[in-house]
């Protein structure tokens, strides 16, 4: 600004200078988040892993590898030039497997929390909105959700043969129906907490004067759902979300681990383990990564959520981490 | 009480019987079928042979008359043969049960008092350099998978250091109680891991909670010293809604012993269950989810009505 400026302006600017300047709610749980240097730092962590991961495709095809070509004459192979990381117990590059597996790990993380979140939204704002005797079955079905055994319930799950419900052969093996199949089973089994959260801020928002207000203007359930209770519903549910990542790609990598999730040659953390225990003598390096990345992974979105649920909070104070 | 009793239990038994309904279902829909299973590679086994046998079995008969003649066998007590072992169900799941009941006890009995010590010493200072060391840990046994844990384990304590078995638990009961004692180390201490994280957490936000509470501070201008004032007071009063969250976790801790018990081969009722489902054994996979179920949904119970009898606040 040049002198002159200031000069003409001086006396509007000098009043409001004096003000703190606008900030949204955004803007604030924004600068909250990023005084939560752990999740910040998590924050970075996760963007960069995602992005070697998509490299993926660029960083084989300059090496010319195939992640799922076997080689049994270089099995085994220490790290060099052309194997970053070596290679595993069928000659496959391993560092390039982390890579596409962990693209697989985080879809699935990502793919089933979104559909979680639309069908337990769907259900519990439904449930709490409208009360009565769905809402009871609602809350019957979701506590005895909550204390089953889920693993097991998904290996079943898992192992369900998609030709006897009347799918073809071909499109069951597909990589897609795949990956598609374990995001359904995990949705499945794991929509309640979703489900709990959405309901109970549907019947807090539900009482509240502006609501009844809408409704006596003539708003309709429909109206009052998306623009009361949705935003408000919101923040915790990003909370949740953001955790609930974490446990899905713990799930899957459990599943693939034990052979009833992503099977090979698709490679994913969780399967690239299954071998690990018959070669824990010959090579306990290959026990390692994989199983580093998922602890990883897991660990930073857990730390994000934290950060989310602290910015989130209008009662934490900025500054403390936690 | 006995009203509230009576309403959980009936509640519990309506339960079990739509889970073992979507159990069957879900379990004939296992890869497999049953008659070929049977004879597998019988080349004498004509279509026509395998039509009869499957009316002799009652296969042909819609599901949900299959499911009334298997709900009807086993009310009364007939819950079939495992195809795995040969033998009836019931007594492959019992041997395997007590191999579960042993692991959950142990590790039960590390992880609940290490979890009120670790949430405890984190509420002391919120937020100082002890509340973000054991927030960190628990951060990180939440986030462990636990099978990576436990080749970790394996690694180190039976490849490296040849110190305790990685597998191989005899099943014979003569096997020694030190001997068994040793077994059970490396997988307690992985379940352990599992199941503490989130105990850590919700103590230490329950001590917290209870420390800004008014008793509390009467406690401490009586002049009681501090470790009386935690130990007495605020623990007593921060760990009875604690039951309902371990009731919880009970599940949780289920799936946790499948894996386990499945890395390191502890005929448990989890590496059953595992075993059942990939050797396609529809009996024992059935009966062995369902057991699993109410032995969960039991001890939900058994919490719920502790809780009650805990807290004189709460009548039934």
């Amino acid at each position: 600004m040049t002198p002159t400026n200031q000069m003409t302006q001086a006396v509007p600017t000098l009043t409001l200078s004096h003000l703190p300047p606008v900030q949204s709610i955004w803007q604030l749980r924004f600068e909250k988040f990023r005084s939560h240097r752990l999740a910040m730092f998590s924050l970075g962590f996760l963007i960069l892993l995602i992005v070697i991961c998509l490299m993926a495709w660029p960083f084989s095809a300059l090496l010319g590898i195939d992640p799922n070509k076997t080689n049994l004459l270089y099995r085994f192979q220490p790290p060099s030039a052309e194997h970053w990381l070596g290679t595993d117990d069928l000659g496959r590059d391993v560092l390039v497997r982390l890579m596409f597996g962990g693209q697989v790990s985080i879809a699935v993380g990502l793919v089933a929390t979104l559909l979680m979140a639309i069908v337990g939204v769907a259900i519990g704002v439904t449930a709490g909105f409208v009360g009565g005797r769905i809402d009871a079955v609602l809350m019957r079905v979701t506590d005895c959700m909550l204390a089953l055994p889920l693993v097991p319930l998904l290996i079943v799950l898992g192992s369900i043969d998609l030709t006897k419900i009347g799918i073809s052969q071909a499109s069951a093996t597909s990589p897609l129906f795949v990956f598609l199949r374990i995001v359904i089973i995990i949705a499945l089994v794991d929509w309640t907490t979703m489900a709990r959260i959405a309901r109970a801020g549907a019947i807090q928002i539900r009482d509240r004067d502006y609501v009844r207000a809408a409704s006596v203007s003539g708003a309709n359930g429909r109206y009052n759902v998306i623009v009361h209770v949705l935003p408000n519903i919101s923040t915790p549910l990003i909370v949740a979300s953001t955790l609930t990542v974490g446990r899905v790609i713990l799930l899957e990598s459990t599943l693939s681990f034990l052979g009833f999730g992503i099977v090979p040659p698709t490679p994913t953390w969780g399967n690239m383990l299954t071998n690990a225990q018959q070669l824990i003598i010959s090579a306990p390096h290959l026990a390692v990564y994989p199983g580093l990345l998922i602890f990883l992974t897991v660990m930073a979105v857990n730390f994000v959520g934290d950060g989310a649920r602290f910015a989130f909070d209008p009662r934490s104070e900025s500054g403390k981490s936690h | 009480m006995l009203r509230y009793v009576l309403s959980r239990l009936s509640q519990a038994v309506l339960v079990i019987f739509v889970m073992s309904f979507l159990l069957f279902v879900l379990i004939g829909l296992m890869p497999g079928d049953p008659i070929e299973n049977m004879f597998e590679g019988n080349p004498s086994l004509t279509p026509e042979l395998i039509g009869q046998m499957r009316e002799l079995y009652g296969l042909d008969q819609p599901i949900t008359l299959r499911y009334w003649h298997w709900l009807m066998a086993a009310l009364q007590g007939d819950f079939g043969y495992s195809s795995l072992y040969s033998r009836p169900v019931l007594t492959v799941l019992g041997p395997a049960l007590l191999q579960t009941g042993k692991l959950l006890a142990l590790t039960l009995m590390i992880s609940v008092p290490s979890a009120i010590i670790l949430g405890a010493l984190a509420a002391r200072k919120p937020n100082g350099l002890v509340d973000s060391a054991i927030g960190l840990f628990s951060f990180a046994a939440i986030s462990m998978p636990n099978f990576w844990v436990s080749l970790l384990l394996i690694i180190l304590f039976s490849v490296n250091l040849g110190w305790l078995p990685a597998s191989g638990l005899p099943m014979t009961s003569d096997a020694s109680f030190w001997l068994e004692l040793r077994h059970l180390i490396l997988p307690v201490m992985v379940l352990v891991m599992f199941h503490v994280g989130p105990l850590i957490r919700y103590v230490r936000a329950a001590m917290i909670e209870t420390l800004s509470a008014d008793f509390v501070r009467t406690a401490r201008a009586k002049g009681l010293s501090e470790g009386t004032v935690i130990a007495r007071h605020a623990v007593r009063n921060a760990l009875i809604p604690m039951i309902t969250v371990l009731a919880l976790s009970f599940g949780h801790l289920f799936s946790g012993a499948l894996v386990i018990e499945t890395i390191f081969g502890m005929l448990g009722m989890g590496k059953t269950i595992y075993d059942a489902v990939g050797n396609i054994d529809f009996n024992l996979a059935l009966v062995g989810l369902l057991l699993a179920t109410v032995v969960v949904l039991i001890s939900n119970l058994l919490a719920d009505l502790a809780y009650a009898y805990l807290d004189p606040r709460i009548t039934l």
